[in-house]
């Protein structure tokens, strides 16, 4: 790592050991790196405090107000004591259950911990929460605060280490404490036997009083917590958890129901399934004992091993090298990856972490864990799968016929954006109850367990019910769905929706630029270093009806931009057209030199806005019709696939006539254009 | 301004002050929210470590209300907390120092050998400076620090986030803190000229 990386480092808390001892020699090396740790360090804490939410503001108010009440010193000596009587409980009873021998902590201190409290402090008492009991050691500040000192010098009074914090809490979290549910927050401790639960997706850290192991817990999730201190331990009842440990006298235990895990240093993932447990090693060395036969394995780093009811517990090699793009095999490639995205070959158990640009061979599935996980994949024709979340796709390609596309939906939800088949090889999705026939359109297929639900935007499909081969055609603005024993016939979509064919063969283009039109991506290749100008367009036919609203939408990557910051040359952006009968609308992001970035309709409104270079935006644009020739316009912009609600940008436009072209514009910048639709919202009666 | 309004509107400072100071202990609760974010932002600014900084504060505010009855009011009560502040942070040091730097690890106690010993008076101009300096920051840095610093983000959550290296993230961030720091010095410097 270099300085700079080392310093943000310590000063975000994430250096780990090594990185530690690599800081510390180059301070050794270079003192005058202590200034500049020393300044980088002021200004981190001055920001923290300015730019932080006002938790910590509202820590100090009531530790004040508490103390200046006069009563808490008492009150929390009180929950001290009996804070520290419950976890020597819980510690004993745990000691008596675990199978594993736990560290007890020395009877002396126990008493020591429990003496009765010194008179009255001399010193003013100072904050309930200190930071350094966060940091460290709430027993211990505790007391230190009051004055008090109930330990022999060198002796640590039990639970003074041996607690758990929540550094952070996801959605849907709770607490099960003596049979109560305590509402959860930043900073409260976790006590042994505590037992927390993450219903919803999203993370959970944990962190350790005595020392910077952490655990990042992915809901949903069940975690017991055992104990903290020098015999740290876990169970990990269901979910996934990374889990960093620094060195540890005692192995950091984590259980889950198929398997132990036992680390003396190192970086961890453990997966807690129903079925199976699997724990990859990233950094260190870990035993993995499987519960069914009590065999222990040591996994080494790059390596994972799974345990389960109907797997052989070996240790085998992280799949860290993906095959080449175009290398032989290869029948598609991962673009974009959000969330938990898997890919495997024979069972989910087996399953490495997929990335974008990597390519995935003939056999090999696509597993998503999380309704927020999503993967967008590409054949090499450009045809498109959008796989959402929880879903499993276990096949891409026909396994007779390498040459056919053979989609198999075990379970989850896909859209597809199918480029032009070759006659006779028609693109073929399956289901447990239906399967799809396309040669080149858009639509949307959903496999639950009763049903499959398959919705079309643009074009048409073959629907065929797998029971009794019953097959329907599905066109533009309908969907259907196959179950047993119900009826299958096309429904028009909820609330009319249709979408128009975009003619992208056909394009007119203008400008300085380069397009191509791939399947259904449309690329414009050129960045123009034109100082007039320098915008280019493509306008493809798509027709409406005299009086149609109209929602086009298109997901955009920026592939290049200029490198020009002059003013005259700076500007660079995308947009979206829509050509009515004497004039078009364009929304657009129209991206300068500081101050000047803006996300428009030309000549209308503009709304201050600047995004990066790079990356992969949505644009959406409504175009509502009133009576008469008044339209309000709507836009917006984002990055993700979590569209932000309501509306960026708004106003009113006069537009005659029914929409005759769409079209996509780029300022000097290289853009790809994919997932181009146009919706009809509705018909005004004329 | 209707009547409603009037009663909605918080108190002023000084209303508050003689509120405290006739033994309202939640008048107290007003004024500290009237200035705890800004007097830990100036503590943070001179503290060794960041431990102290909300133990200082708190502190402050202890004190502070013990003491005041000895507070003139129609004189700045942020000025008086200020003093309160440094003369707390400076005894800290020291008993710090005595007690607990050989605790801190040796990046920690390095940074805590070098610590400026300024009056806060010192620090609330560089805090006005460092204000004024983070407005000048791009948007697209902006959004970095917020992530860092509001949000709470990792350095890995980050990286996601802007779909850059982890690398790119420490990189940029110490960059951006080397130039609020210069910054605010070079606004220190035309203040003092």
């Amino acid at each position: 790592m270099t300085d700079k990386e080392l310093i943000d480092g310590f000063l975000a808390g994430e250096l780990d050991e090594a990185g530690m001892a690599q800081l510390e020699a180059e301070l050794r090396a270079h003192p005058e790196l202590v200034r500049e740790l020393a300044d980088q360090q002021q200004i981190e804490q001055a920001l923290t405090v300015l730019l932080g939410d006002d938790t910590a503001d509202q820590q100090v108010t009531v530790s004040v107000l508490s103390v200046l009440r006069a009563d808490p010193i008492d009150s929390f000596k009180t929950e001290l004591l009996d804070a520290v009587k419950k976890e020597a409980q819980v510690k004993k009873r745990g000691e008596d259950a675990a199978k594993a021998p736990i560290v007890p902590p020395p009877a002396p201190e126990i008493a020591e911990a429990l003496r009765p409290p010194a008179p009255a402090p001399v010193r003013a008492p100072r904050r309930r929460l200190l930071p350094w009991a966060l940091a460290g050691s709430i027993a211990a500040a505790a007391l230190v605060a009051l004055g008090v000192s109930l330990v022999h010098p060198g002796a640590k009074a039990l639970g003074a280490d041996s607690h758990a914090l929540l550094l952070s809490v996801g959605p849907g979290a709770k607490l099960h404490r003596d049979g109560q549910f305590l509402p959860v927050h930043v900073d409260m401790a976790l006590l042994s036997g505590d037992r927390l639960t993450l219903d919803e997706p999203g993370e959970t850290r944990i962190g350790f009083a005595d020392d910077p192991t952490r655990l990042k817990l992915k809901g949903p999730a069940v975690l017991h917590f055992v104990q903290g201190g020098a015999s740290k331990r876990i169970e990990l009842l269901k979910g996934d958890c990374e889990i960093a440990v620094p060195l540890q006298v005692e192995p950091f235990t984590a259980s889950t129901p198929h398997a132990e895990l036992k680390l003396r240093e190192g970086d961890v993932h453990l997966v807690s399934a129903s079925d199976f447990s699997r724990l990859e090693v990233r950094r260190g060395r870990a035993d993995f004992t499987s519960r069914k036969d009590h065999k222990t394995i040591g996994v080494a780093a790059d390596f994972y091993a799974i345990a389960g009811r109907d797997v052989e517990l070996v240790a085998r090699a992280l799949d860290k090298t993906s095959p080449s793009p175009d290398g032989p095999g290869v029948v598609a490639v991962l673009r974009r990856v959000q969330g938990e995205v898997f890919v495997f070959s024979q069972s989910p158990a087996d399953r490495t972490p997929a990335k974008p640009g990597r390519a995935i061979l003939e056999g090999q599935a696509i597993l998503t864990e999380g309704s927020r996980s999503a993967v967008i994949l590409d054949y090499p024709d450009h045809t498109r799968l959008e796989i959402g979340g929880d879903t499993v796709v276990r096949r891409l390609t026909d396994e007779k016929d390498r040459t056919r596309k053979l989609v198999t939906l075990e379970r989850g939800a896909l859209a597809a954006d199918v480029a032009k088949q070759p006659a006779g090889k028609a693109m073929l999705l399956r289901t447990a109850h239906a399967e799809v026939a396309v040669l080149g359109t858009r639509f949307t297929l959903a496999a639950e367990t009763e049903a499959t639900r398959l919705q079309v935007e643009e074009g048409a499909v073959n629907f065929t019910r797998i029971d009794d081969k019953k097959t329907i055609q599905v066109r533009s603005g309908y969907f259907a769905v196959a179950a047993p024993g119900k009826p299958l016939d096309p429904a028009p979509l909820p609330g009319g929706v249709r979408y128009l064919d975009i003619d992208l063969s056909a394009g007119v283009t203008s400008g300085d630029g380069e397009w191509t039109v791939e399947g259904r991506t449309v690329k414009q290749s050129r960045v123009s270093r034109l100082a007039e100008g320098g915008a280019s367009t493509i306008l493809c036919r798509a027709e409406s009806e005299e009086k149609d609203s109209l929602m086009l939408e298109v997901v955009v990557d920026v592939d290049q931009a200029t490198p020009d910051t002059a003013i005259d040359r700076g500007t660079w952006g995308f947009g979206l057209e829509a050509m009515f009968r004497d004039r078009s609308v364009v929304l657009r992001s129209a991206q300068g030199p500081e101050g000047t970035s803006v996300f428009e309709f030309p000549g209308i409104s503009a709304i201050p806005f600047e995004h990066g270079r790079e990356g992969t935006f949505r644009l959406k644009l409504s175009i509502e019709r009133k009576r008469g020739a008044e339209a309000v316009l709507r836009g917006k912009i984002w990055q993700g696939d979590r569209e932000p609600d309501g509306w960026m940008i708004e106003n009113v436009f006069e537009l005659d006539g029914p929409m005759t072209q769409v079209g996509l514009q780029t300022a000097r910048c290289a853009c790809s254009f994919s997932s181009f639709k146009v919706k009809i919202l509705k018909e005004e009666s004329r | 301004m209707s009547e409603g309004e009037r009663k909605g509107r918080p108190m002023d400072e000084q209303s508050l002050i003689q509120k405290v100071q006739e033994g309202n202990l939640e008048a107290f609760g007003s004024l500290m929210d009237i200035h705890v974010r800004r007097l830990r932002a100036v503590i943070a600014l001179n503290a060794p470590v960041p431990h102290l900084i909300d133990e200082i504060a708190h502190e402050t505010y202890v004190f502070a209300y013990n003491h005041i009855q000895d507070f003139q009011r129609g004189t700045s009560f942020f000025a008086w907390l200020k003093s309160i502040a440094w003369n707390l942070l400076r005894a800290e040091i020291q008993r710090f120092s005595r007690e607990q730097a050989n605790q801190l690890k040796y990046a920690e106690k390095r940074v805590f050998d070098v610590a400026p010993g300024r009056p806060l008076e010192h620090s609330a101009k560089e805090l006005d400076g460092l204000e004024k300096c983070l407005e000048r920051v791009p948007p697209r840095l902006k959004q970095l620090i917020q992530m860092r610093y509001h949000l709470s983000f990792s350095t890995e959550e980050i990286a996601d986030r802007v779909d850059q290296s982890a690398a790119w993230v420490r990189t940029t961030l110490c960059r951006l803190r080397r130039q609020l720091k210069d910054c605010v010095q070079d606004k220190m410097a035309t203040e003092k000229a």
